[in-house]
């Protein structure tokens, strides 16, 4: 049992360490997201993932940009500016600086943590604004597993998993840091799907993740995603359940993918 | 009873004229088949009555059904203003590298 309980540790630290093969700097994915209305979807927003090479004077870094902006005939209802960023190593996806900077309805918030990896802690830094429209700042030192990421680099980290070698029903687990918490989420192949999207046909691994139930998007909240069975494993399809409702993620467009 | 259906009917009707012409055109569809269904009970039920709420309701009902229509054939998804949001990713950019200029980067 502890050697299972090993072996099943390793194989999950190995594919958190794994080298990136499958993400390159110049990459470009546009999404509609669409939302269920009364059993009818609605497009509400695009979403853009977007990759690019950042140097300092000591590295060169990757910037993995998600924006979330609301189609403009929503703006007067519900205008939505997400702008997430996640600063990582090329080669191994290891998050260095994380931002999220969301503008929803009025409602701000920021967050930014900088990860120290070698001594598993992050600065965390949260940012809003009270009813008087006046910012308030909140600093704090949290220490985090080794494996800890932030919700973006996850994003990117699932791609890069070694997807063509699992079985149905195969499991894999990723712990993310989510305001200032971290809560653990399940990957699971449920297999081989064909389906039309806006690249063409493609042949897609049916990814299942689930988010335990007291997670900061609330209870009964569950993903499924499609990526290309390729080696560029593109998001081309999602769907989402969350306690208001559920909806979908469709690819528009996708380049600069690394094969 | 006749009027409290006739009410529902012109009710039904102006709400899908109005969600017709708002971005929740979709879901139009809703008051406007039941302002359909109200309109077609109110004609059963009238047998010597006037019959002008059913055209009414109708009327309005078509008149919505026609920007439903135009929605869904010419309106294009399409993003709004992205300025100010392009400043702020310029912006944290610029920052986020003045801040890995602090950090000890060991993995090259």
């Amino acid at each position: 049992m502890r050697a299972s309980i090993l072996i099943l540790l390793l194989f999950i630290s190995g594919l958190l360490n794994s080298q990136n093969k499958t993400i390159a700097a110049g990459e470009k994915l546009v999404f509609t997201a669409s939302y269920n209305m009364s059993g009818i979807l609605t497009d509400l927003a695009e979403v853009t993932m977007q990759t690019s090479e950042v140097k300092t004077s000591k590295a060169t870094l990757m910037q993995l940009k998600c924006t979330a902006v609301t189609y403009s005939k929503w703006d007067s209802f519900f205008k939505i500016r997400d702008l997430y960023e996640s600063y990582v190593s090329p080669n191994y996806l290891t998050p260095y600086l994380y931002k999220r900077d969301i503008d929803e309805g009025g409602y701000y918030k920021f967050m930014q943590y900088n990860f120290n990896q070698k001594t598993n802690t992050v600065n965390s830094l949260m940012r809003k604004k009270n009813s008087k429209g006046e910012f308030w700042e909140e600093k704090k030192t949290l220490t985090i597993g080794s494996n800890t990421r932030d919700l973006v680099t996850t994003l990117y980290q699932i791609r890069n998993l070694d997807i063509g070698k699992a079985k149905v029903n195969d499991t894999s687990q990723f712990t993310i840091l989510f305001d200032n918490k971290e809560f653990t989420i399940n990957v699971k192949m449920l297999g081989k799907e064909t389906i039309s999207t806006a690249l063409g046909r493609k042949e897609c691994f049916k990814l299942g993740i689930s988010l335990p139930k007291n997670n900061e998007l609330g209870k009964n909240t569950d993903f499924i995603l499609w990526l290309t069975a390729d080696d560029n494993k593109v998001p081309v399809y999602g769907k989402f359940k969350i306690p208001v409702g559920n909806g979908e993620l469709k690819i528009k467009s996708a380049t600069g993918l690394m094969h | 009873m006749r009027k409290l259906i006739i009410t529902i009917g012109y009710i039904s009707a102006l709400l899908t004229l109005i969600l017709a012409v708002t971005p929740f055109s979709n879901i139009a569809i809703f008051p406007g088949v039941l302002a359909v269904i109200l309109a077609v009970l109110i004609y059963v039920i009238s047998n010597k009555q006037s019959k002008k709420p059913v055209q009414y309701i109708l009327l309005l009902t078509i008149i919505a059904a026609g920007f439903m229509i135009y929605n869904t054939i010419f309106s294009e998804s399409t993003v709004g203003d992205t300025e100010a949001l392009e400043l702020r990713e310029e912006e944290s950019k610029e920052k986020a590298i003045e801040e890995l200029e602090t950090l000890d980067l060991d993995f090259e």
